[in-house]
């Protein structure tokens, strides 16, 4: 059983894990840090998505111990305190939200796109949504409401 | 059940010295090894437990294999280098804009962010039988490639016939580098060699790549090649996540026609043709085609039944030619 | 940002018809909101179940004696400790918890493991020792019905492997037909189709030291799990809490008692410990319970005059293993074809069927879906051999208000007439259809469907519905209710019931919902029913609540009480809602007019005739004065209706929503492939309560029949799931969906609240064939198989070609 050192939303966890556990059990399990989900366990939903070094990644086909020495954000990260990113406030807006589940999700993945690239074409929304399952909505809202995000964050980065 | 990963040891050297320690180690102790580098391949194996290893050897730790740069004529592309770096790559669009294209259709973004261009082009064979969980497994008998003794798919195939195993190739990057005829490094602990691309590419699912006990391949070596131009289509029922049910890579340089396959055989196809040996472009690319569809072959083990799989073979081939006499830029 | 409040009627309310993001929203955009894995409970138990890799077999011994003596092992079940069968229908309770003696699918429990660890459970599944005798298995409709000495479940005394065979027949067939311009007749076949939710089934069991048990589930129906789980721990009902966290999406997935919930709480009840179990994606497949597959013949009379004057139909369901809501999948199957047109004579013969694969159930539709698309097809067909426009004549041929169908259902509101005219407008159908370019299509296709049965599953007089309110000394209103909030935003629709009788602000209400030991019975999200019937409960609730504060605002005003009218007698059968709640028989309706003379607004409470007020507080503190306590409740039952005829209840509902799509495609004729470029849907809800969440649902069912359509099947080998994984398993992407287009569509029902009707299943079904129906203007093929595969579209265009070939006129 090894130490693991993980930085998670800025703030460094120090736990005893074996080197087979994913990342995504990590921090659900080691660190009740619930909010990023389980879906399939397998790489094939999207719903474990987390940010590392900034770029969106899978948690639960990723080991623990390779995410040590690495920035990782959580949906627990992307809120400052409880004002929230423009991509949450988009899509609580835009009613982009049904039963919530890839909700964090595309919540991360959103988040990159758009402080990436403030000025997305419909077809960039499309593909940064499209590994991540959603049942509920059928995707519409969510790209309205990443639309909007790009609107919101364009005036913030730009006045 | 897919949810607990079975324990194993971790390493991840930090140079090929430690890296060669690490493998001798293992081979003295008769310990199972597998190399990671995104991880996004052997994991999910992994969890299927259709692969069961002692330790994992991460190569993330390995300096310079994630680097990509222009030499000469040349492109290198380090093993390493992740997907989307493949794709987003200034150097790449230039150079080689069908790479990019094709690296660009690879599962998910988020996979992409992690997955590397060696792990594409090494990305194991897949059948409907063998990815499946363990549990799962067990409704048939175990085939070959779950050392069993009998393939689902090809029920006359024996023990001790050369090829016993359809598991079909699925890698979308590599009918394009076998078009640019790309070579790749291999480093191992009886040194480094460098080979053809195409060479690397076994034909019996089981054991389908040409590597011994221990290599990796550390880099890519991609010739620019002048008035060349490629097309990659992908056959995927959804635009995302899925593996290629058939891939079609199409060349044309200087008039001649080449066509890379992935998805229809244990391993990828080559057809060259030139179209000097041929009567005009029309029998030439006829003819292509039926190398290609001889050389196919389409089991029961895809969304898409067998026949339609391959019956879409000539209408990328001509889709491919057609975009490219058009100037369609992937 | 869209006005999404244009295009419908503006009734003056505050909040009811309002764009309303859902309440918790943010606490799930936030990553706080907590679904059931997320609940952390103290040192709990891991539960793993070993599931049969066979899909049929006799276990003749089951040797847990070593996974018993592994460390950290506290408990091993199997078949043999649990006694009593259970399911979702009282008249089907043919499941166990654990297999017993018999496996009748692949991935079957046969037995379970509670251990200190995952790690520890998953290593005493492998040292369990199961001896299996395969047996030959059932895998198909067919096969089923065939006799045999073996059927699934012998206890239905029958010679094969039928589990219900419905026949319904209305007016004279023979006449109908014979009635008819044209008479088409085709054979379907669908495959099985998974719900598909993100949030895989879990359940964590809290026991306390007196052996009370408090379940929280991934559950749709916290009530019938409450009372399937004490019938099958032979415990009483209040022992058992059953709570819902959020729940990661459901579809009928989760609507089922099922036995991962009984094995864990047999378990806390055994060790006297916490537990806890989830579901791989993969047991997700195995569980199931999903659409039917299906193979129906229908045949299908049109006149021009008299519209369709004949429907026949012979349908295999197969159901898998075990019974589920499959009885009444059986019905729906049938009776759901009564509208949205009238058909004067009818008869449907449904044989549902048990086979040894994973369990069908309820999904999304439930069992109207697969005969929406033979109609529609059909319709569609007829219509091009009269030539006759198939979007006028559905136009003329949707039932008018206030009707009665064959089989005696209650239609009231339909107001989907003008959706589609105006969908008709839109999208310039009769500019385009049948004229646009070889491989461009537009085609439509319209539904309709429930708000909730009428008729309850489980015989009793129980309402459909309560809902208990309260006010705090603040002020702030507490909703209580069994409704279930499975993400359709049932806790933002009743708090929006609350705020618009009692002029409040949103945030001042509080929802508990979906806590049996807390909230009055609710039967559970599914059939539609929540909206149409909690939602009458809670605005029922609220208008009793608005009652005690006007008569604490008139004590303190010093001014008579208002006299309420007396409710006259219901308009008509058609429209029993609406009326003046009889408060002194303490009978308030569905929707009742609860105009008083008051306003309340503001944070005031307003005498309208003498303009004078109090605040809204002083009201509650004088309200309080006297029982110190502000409670009220409000029901819902649904109204005597329907027929008296065997099986007369199904389908039966107080309300029926109506819906019209226009799809738009482009099939690509060499490789087969369909896109679905736009879709155009009317969806009449009667009103909707909000807007946001309604088209929520409108483009969620998009996605679902899209999939239905073009991608999605299960795929068994033998009884052995083939793709039980959402890669193989293809539900579409974003990049499938096509652009959508909503058009307001309302109508007036006197009994939905505030005249609302269901909005989350009815508009799936008809999606289907309008793509169908698209392909055939595109291409010129009928497609009858789901999945419309491309290598399916590629085969129906080269059977075409060649019948095309044979009629052409020989040349010279």
């Amino acid at each position: 059983m090894n130490l693991l050192k993980l930085n998670i939303n800025g703030q460094d966890y120090v736990k005893a894990a074996p080197p087979s556990m994913t990342l995504l059990d990590f921090l659900r399990e080691e660190l009740s840090l619930t909010g990023t989900k389980n879906g399939c366990n397998s790489g094939e939903c999207g719903c474990c998505s987390v940010m590392i070094d900034g770029k969106p990644m899978l948690s639960c086909i990723m080991l623990a111990v390779e995410a040590e020495g690495r920035e990782i954000i959580t949906i627990e990260g992307i809120a400052d305190g409880n004002d929230l990113h423009p991509v949450q406030e988009a899509m609580v807006e835009l009613g982009a939200i049904q039963c919530g589940y890839c909700t964090p999700a595309m919540v991360i993945n959103g988040v990159h796109l758009l402080e990436n690239n403030d000025n997305p074409t419909d077809n960039e929304v499309k593909e940064c949504i499209s590994a991540t399952v959603c049942r509920c909505t059928g995707y519409t809202s969510i790209e309205k409401a990443m639309h909007h995000a790009a609107d919101k964050i364009r005036k913030r980065n730009h006045g | 059940m897919s949810s607990l990963l079975e324990n194993f040891a971790y390493a991840r050297p930090t140079s090929f010295e430690q890296l060669n320690d690490i493998i001798a180690e293992c081979q003295k102790n008769n310990s199972h090894f597998a190399f990671s580098a995104g991880g996004t391949n052997l994991i999910p194996r992994l969890k299927t437990q259709s692969l069961k290893i002692d330790k994992m050897i991460s190569l993330k730790g390995l300096q310079g294999l994630n680097v990509i740069k222009k030499q000469d004529d040349r492109i290198i592309i380090g093993a390493l280098t992740s997907l989307n770096d493949v794709v987003t790559s200034a150097l790449i669009q230039e150079y080689l804009p069908a790479l990019a294209a094709a690296a660009h259709k690879v599962a998910s973004p988020q996979i992409r962010n992690c997955a590397t261009i060696g792990g594409n082009i090494m990305v194991d064979n897949r059948c409907i039988y063998i990815d499946q969980s363990s549990l799962n497994r067990k409704c048939h008998d175990p085939c070959f490639k779950a050392d069993g003794d009998v393939c689902h798919l090809v029920k006359s195939v024996k023990k001790g016939d050369d090829i016993l195993c359809q598991a079909r190739f699925v890698s979308d990057t590599a009918p394009v580098l076998l078009l640019l005829s790309a070579k790749i490094t291999i480093v191992g602990p009886h040194g480094c060699r460098k080979i053809d691309l195409s060479d690397l590419y076994l034909k019996d699912g089981i054991s389908s790549r040409n590597l011994q006990a221990g290599e990796i391949i550390t880099q890519l070596d991609v010739p620019i090649i002048k008035d060349c131009h490629i097309y990659y289509e992908k056959l995927a029922i959804r635009n995302a996540l899925d593996f290629p049910s058939l891939g079609v890579a199409v060349k044309l340089t200087n008039g001649d026609l080449s066509v890379a396959l992935t998805g229809l055989n244990t391993h990828p196809g080559i057809f060259m043709g030139k179209l000097a040996d041929y009567e005009n472009f029309d029998e030439m690319r006829a003819d292509i085609c039926a190398q290609a569809m001889r050389f196919a072959k389409s089991y029961q083990q895809d969304f898409f039944p067998r026949a339609y799989r391959k019956s879409m073979i000539p209408v990328f081939i001509t889709r491919g030619i057609a975009a490219i006499q058009k100037g369609d830029r992937q | 940002m869209v006005d999404l409040t244009k295009g419908y009627p503006d009734k003056g309310y505050k909040i009811i018809g309002k764009p309303v993001p859902l309440i918790d929203s943010r606490a799930k955009v936030m990553g706080q909101a907590l679904y059931t894995d997320d609940i952390r409970l103290h040192n709990p138990l891991t539960i793993k179940i070993l599931r049969s890799p066979h899909p049929s077999a006799n276990i003749h011994a089951i040797d847990v004696s070593a996974a018993l003596k592994l460390k950290g092992v506290k408990g091993v079940l199997t078949g043999a400790d649990f006694k009593n069968t259970f399911g979702v229908l009282t008249i089907s309770k043919d499941e166990p918890a654990i297999a017993r003696d018999v496996v009748r699918y692949e991935g079957e429990p046969v037995a379970a493991v509670a251990a200190e660890t995952e790690e520890i459970a998953l290593e005493a599944l492998k040292l369990i020792k199961v001896d299996y005798e395969l047996t030959e298995g059932v895998f198909d409709s067919k096969t089923a019905l065939k006799p045999t000495d073996r059927p699934l479940h012998p206890e239905l005394g029958k010679e094969n492997n039928l589990h219900k065979k419905v026949v319904q027949e209305f007016g004279d067939r023979e006449k109908g037909f014979a009635e008819a311009d044209v008479v088409v007749e085709k054979r379907f076949r669908f495959a099985s189709i998974n719900h598909g939710f993100t949030e895989p089934h879990a359940t964590q069991v809290e026991i306390d030291n007196k052996g009370n048990i408090t379940v929280y589930s991934a559950t749709q129906v916290p009530h019938y799990l409450h009372m399937a789980m004490a019938e099958v721990l032979e415990i009483p009902q209040h022992n058992i809490r059953v709570v819902k966290p959020h729940l990661g999406g459901g579809f009928g997935g989760k609507s089922d008692p099922f036995p991962h919930e009984m094995i864990a709480a047999k378990f806390a009840l055994e060790l006297g410990r916490n537990v806890k179990i989830k579901f791989s994606r993969e047991e997700v497949f195995f569980s199931h319970h999903g659409r039917h597959q299906t193979d129906l013949t229908m045949k299908l009379g049109f006149s021009k005059e008299k519209g369709i004057t004949a429907i026949d139909l012979d349908t295999l369901i197969d159901g898998g293993a075990y019974g589920s809501f499959g009885i009444v999948t059986t019905y729906y199957n049938g009776v759901l074809l009564q509208g949205p047109y009238k058909v004067p004579n009818f008869r449907f013969h449904v044989n549902r069927l048990y086979t040894n694969k994973p369990m069908c159930g309820a999904m999304r539709g439930h069992g109207g879906v697969n005969p929406r698309f033979a109609s529609e097809v059909l319709l569609d067909m007829a219509c091009a051999e009269v030539g006759l426009d198939p979007a006028e004549t559905r136009l003329k041929m949707i039932h008018k208000e206030n009707t009665l169908t064959t089989n005696e259902f209650r239609v009231t509101s339909v107001g989907l007439q003008n959706g589609l005219k105006e969908a008709i407008r839109r999208t310039k159908w009769s500019e385009r259809h049948g004229k646009l370019p070889f491989g461009k299509g537009i085609g439509v296709a319209c539904g309709f469907f429930i708000s909730g049965s009428a008729l309850p599953i489980h015989w009793n007089k129980l309402p459909a519905s309560t809902v208990r309110m309260t006010i705090d000394h603040d002020g702030g209103v507490t909703v209580y209710s069994g409704a279930t909030d499975i993400g359709q935003g049932s806790d933002t629709m009743l708090a929006q019931m609350a705020a618009e009788v009692l002029g409040q602000p949103l945030g001042n209400i509080k929802i508990i919902s979906a806590d049996t030991r807390i909230t009055p019975v609710d039967l559970g999200s599914y059939s539609s029913r929540v909206t149409f019937m909690a939602g009458n409960a809670s605005r029922n609730a609220a208008i009793r609540m608005r009652k005690l504060l006007v008569e604490a605002s008139c004590v303190l005003l010093d001014i008579d009480p208002p006299v309420y009218d007396k409710p006259k007698a219901p308009d008509n059968y058609f429209r029993q809602g609406g009326r003046k709640p009889d408060f002194e028989q303490g009978f308030l309706g569905a929707n009742p007019d609860y105009a008083d003379g008051f306003t309340f607004e503001d944070g005031l409470i307003r005498c309208d005739s003498r303009n004078v007020s109090v605040t809204y507080l002083e009201a509650v503190e004088k309200a309080l004065e006297c029982d110190g306590i502000l409670q009220t409740s409000g029901t819902y039952r649904a109204p005597k209706l329907g027929g008296n005829f065997k099986g007369a209840g199904a389908g039966l509902s107080p309300s029926y929503s109506f819906t019209a799509f226009i799809v738009e495609v482009t099939v690509d004729p060499e490789t087969g492939f369909i896109k679905v470029d736009k879709a155009t849907c009317a969806h009449d809800c009667g009103f909707p309560l909000n807007p946001l969440a309604v088209n929520g649902q409108i483009e969620g069912c998009i996605h679902m029949g899209l999939g239905q359509a073009l991608m999605e099947e299960m795929v068994y080998d033998n009884g052995a799931t083939q793709n039980p994984s959402f890669l193989e398993y293809k539900i579409p992407s974003a990049f499938e969906q096509p652009e959508v287009d909503i058009v307001p569509t309302y109508s007036d029902d006197s009994e939905g609240p505030f005249g609302a009707k269901e909005a989350g299943e009815g508009i799936l079904a008809p999606i289907i064939p309008a793509i169908a129906n698209a392909v055939y203007d595109a291409v010129g093929i009928r497609l009858t198989q789901l999945p419309m595969r491309p290598d399916r579209v590629l085969t129906a265009l080269a059977k075409e070609a060649k019948e095309a070939q044979k009629k052409e006129p020989a040349h010279e």
